[in-house]
């Protein structure tokens, strides 16, 4: 995507979600227009709403107004692959255990990433769980979800 | 002021906290030795896990990282060109030429030395300047409170972003918006929770700044792949040492860093980047052989070294004294205390004093931690750049997702992380800045606060805000900022369709 485009897009996404949430807020039941600054919920959101819109759109202007650059943008798709993963992983989390959520998904993440020496993969996907493990769950005491693994 | 002094130094010089800031320092070095990653990753990696200690002792490690990570930057700039840390950038004119002469080790002792000397000066100057600025805060009021903050999120929207101004802005109403979310302050509504029972207490602290400090380098980078390997620079000259006159004629270079390090740390806004460069280009100014700077000299490496090191304590004496994070990092360490529940402010010298004190005895210790613990690592220093990416950043989301879960036991903080990680990417390839919303987010609630408090005060009168006279010369102070801004735009496009040019 050309840059300009981006930041066009950019204009254009901020506009609405000022807009959006302007007109969330005004539905909701802690909007008292009536009520003072010192009472009213909603002034601040209100009012950061309002100016996230006027500088979004003055934003859209400029970017409009400028001329185009010669750089594009482009979004990493693995990268985003890599959250996608992370969130089953978050998921899985209760159901499958620390252990092995950890392990399949530290290691999948490393093939992901561009690792292919299957040493390093499986090594660190399994070592690294196992030593926050031991370290947080054991060590300092925070209860990880067991899962199907009982230890 | 000596009891707390007294017994913050009694606080860092345990075996404990002693072993806390080795750790510290040397993932400090390594994580600001490896481009990409910073020292300030480091921290947020590992700012879950201080929960678990106390206050001190987590300032330790946190202080450590910091330091070593600022001191890292420089060795990637010196062995390979790159520079690990933006403020490691001006480090490559000299420290790289002179590694390529067949230097290396001298070109990282006079980073080492300088940069521990800098932190070193410039924690002890923070320990007695401290207690003056926050006597000074002790004035503030609501009103006072309200007008600095919005002073500083103007600054940090202006001064602090190197894309146009208004991103910054942007950036900084969308970190507002994030702070709203949760229990309203005065009224206790839900706002912006969109019926979710885990937002009505807000955002989680952790998530929100782990997940925006680490996401977007590490989603960027994800894919870019570098074969773990030996690096091309060899250690093998006799000759190639700092000698102890050399060091002493740098003292000059180092003092001034420590100066201006001090000066641009203590203001919200600015980075060690700044502050480095202004060094190496006053320093450049003053020497008696400026056709040096560039081939190699160790001016030029000691320059800019001392001046990022120089801004490590300072950079808390915006947070500590006045509670407003000048920087990402501070905003780090504010998450720190926070999770704590200890609040930055002028009050922490009368509540707790050992811990500011403690603070700045654990930067200082630090800074002689990193002279042993630098030496150690330049031998494997090489190797350091070249540890294989694509396995840290996978390591790093696991740190990061369980750092998350341990804070509280939710597992809805993991899914608040992977959405803040998700946002950071975007921001940073929309070129919005990361650092003005986590401030924003992290000054929210008390702009709120304040501004609602000061006008209960007043009986709902708006005047107090330019009656008093320190919250009218900041209102006034933010009034110039923005004019400021205005007329260089201004001033800079007309200077863009000036004839001339075209």
């Amino acid at each position: 995507m050309e840059r300009r485009n981006a930041d066009l897009l950019l204009g254009v996404v901020l506009v609405l979600l000022a807009v959006g949430l302007d007109v969330y807020i005004r539905m909701q039941p802690w909007y008292r227009p009536e009520a003072s600054v010192i009472d009213d919920s909603s002034f601040f959101p209100l009012a950061a709403c309002r100016i996230l819109c006027l500088l979004s759109l003055f934003h859209l202007f400029k970017t409009w107004k400028s001329r185009p650059e010669a750089c594009r943008i482009s979004i990493n798709g693995r990268g985003l692959g890599l959250v996608l993963l992370w969130t089953v992983y978050a998921l899985c989390l209760d159901r499958a255990g620390f252990l092995l959520a950890g392990w399949v998904a530290l290691s999948l993440s490393q093939l992901l990433c561009g690792e292919r020496r299957w040493k390093p993969v499986l090594s660190v996907g399994f070592g690294l769980p196992l030593f926050l493990y031991v370290v947080l769950g054991k060590l300092l005491g925070v209860s990880f979800p067991k899962g199907i693994i009982f230890f | 002021m000596f009891d707390g002094m007294y017994e913050g130094f009694a606080m860092v010089f345990t075996w404990y906290s002693l072993m806390l800031v080795c750790i510290g320092v040397t993932a400090g070095t390594v994580f600001g030795a490896v481009p990409g990653l910073t020292g300030g990753i480091a921290i947020a990696i590992l700012l879950p896990f201080t929960f678990y200690m106390n206050i001190v002792e987590g300032m330790c490690l946190l202080g450590g990282i910091y330091v070593g990570g600022e001191f890292g930057g420089s060795i990637a700039a010196v062995l390979f060109g790159t520079p690990g840390s933006p403020s490691a950038g001006i480090t490559v004119l000299d420290g790289y030429t002179l590694a390529q002469k067949g230097f290396p080790n001298k070109a990282l002792q006079t980073a080492l030395y300088a940069s521990a000397a800098a932190g070193l000066c410039s924690s002890f100057l923070m320990v007695f300047l401290s207690a003056v600025i926050a006597s000074l805060a002790l004035l503030f009021g609501p009103a006072e409170y309200f007008s600095v903050i919005l002073f500083s999120l103007v600054l940090i929207a202006t001064i602090g972003v190197t894309v146009s101004w208004e991103r910054g802005f942007i950036a900084v109403v969308l970190g507002l918006l994030f702070s709203f979310v949760g229990s309203d302050p005065v009224n206790a509504d839900h706002r912006l929770t969109f019926g979710s029972l885990s937002l009505t207490s807000g955002l989680p602290l952790i998530p929100v700044l782990v997940g925006l400090f680490v996401g977007a380098e590490v989603i960027k980078q994800t894919g870019n792949v570098r074969p773990a390997g030996e690096g091309g620079v060899r250690f093998d000259n006799a000759e190639d040492r700092l000698s102890g006159r050399e060091f002493c004629s740098l003292l000059p270079v180092i003092g001034r860093g420590t100066l201006i390090g001090t000066v641009i740390g203590a203001l919200p806004g600015l980075n060690s980047a700044v502050a480095a460069m202004l060094n190496y280009g006053i320093s450049r100014k003053c020497s008696k052989h400026p056709e040096l700077y560039g081939t190699g000299c160790i001016e030029g490496i000691a320059a800019p070294e001392s001046a990022n090191n120089g801004t490590v304590g300072p950079t808390l004496c915006p947070l500590l004294t006045l509670g407003i994070p000048g920087s990402g990092t501070a905003a780090l360490f504010l998450g720190a205390l926070l999770m704590q529940g200890i609040t930055p402010g002028p009050m922490i010298f009368e509540t707790t004093p050992y811990l500011m004190y403690g603070m700045f005895f654990a930067f200082a210790l630090s800074s002689v931690i990193l002279v042993v613990v630098g030496r150690i690592l330049f031998r494997g220093a090489r190797y350091i750049p070249l540890i294989p990416v694509q396995i840290i950043n996978s390591c790093i989301i696991l740190f990061c997702a369980a750092g998350a879960y341990a804070a509280n036991s939710l597992l809805s903080d993991v899914f608040v992380l992977l959405f803040f990680m998700t946002i950071g990417y975007f921001m940073q390839l929309f070129r919005l800045p990361i650092i003005p919303l986590l401030i924003a987010y992290l000054l929210g609630q008390l702009l709120e606060t304040n501004l609602r408090r000061a006008l209960l005060v007043s009986d709902n009168g708006w005047a107090v805000f330019f009656t008093q006279p320190l919250s009218a010369c900041f209102l006034a102070a933010t009034a110039v900022l923005i004019a400021v801004v205005a007329y260089k735009r201004k001033a800079g496009r007309e200077h863009n369709a000036s004839p001339d040019r075209e």
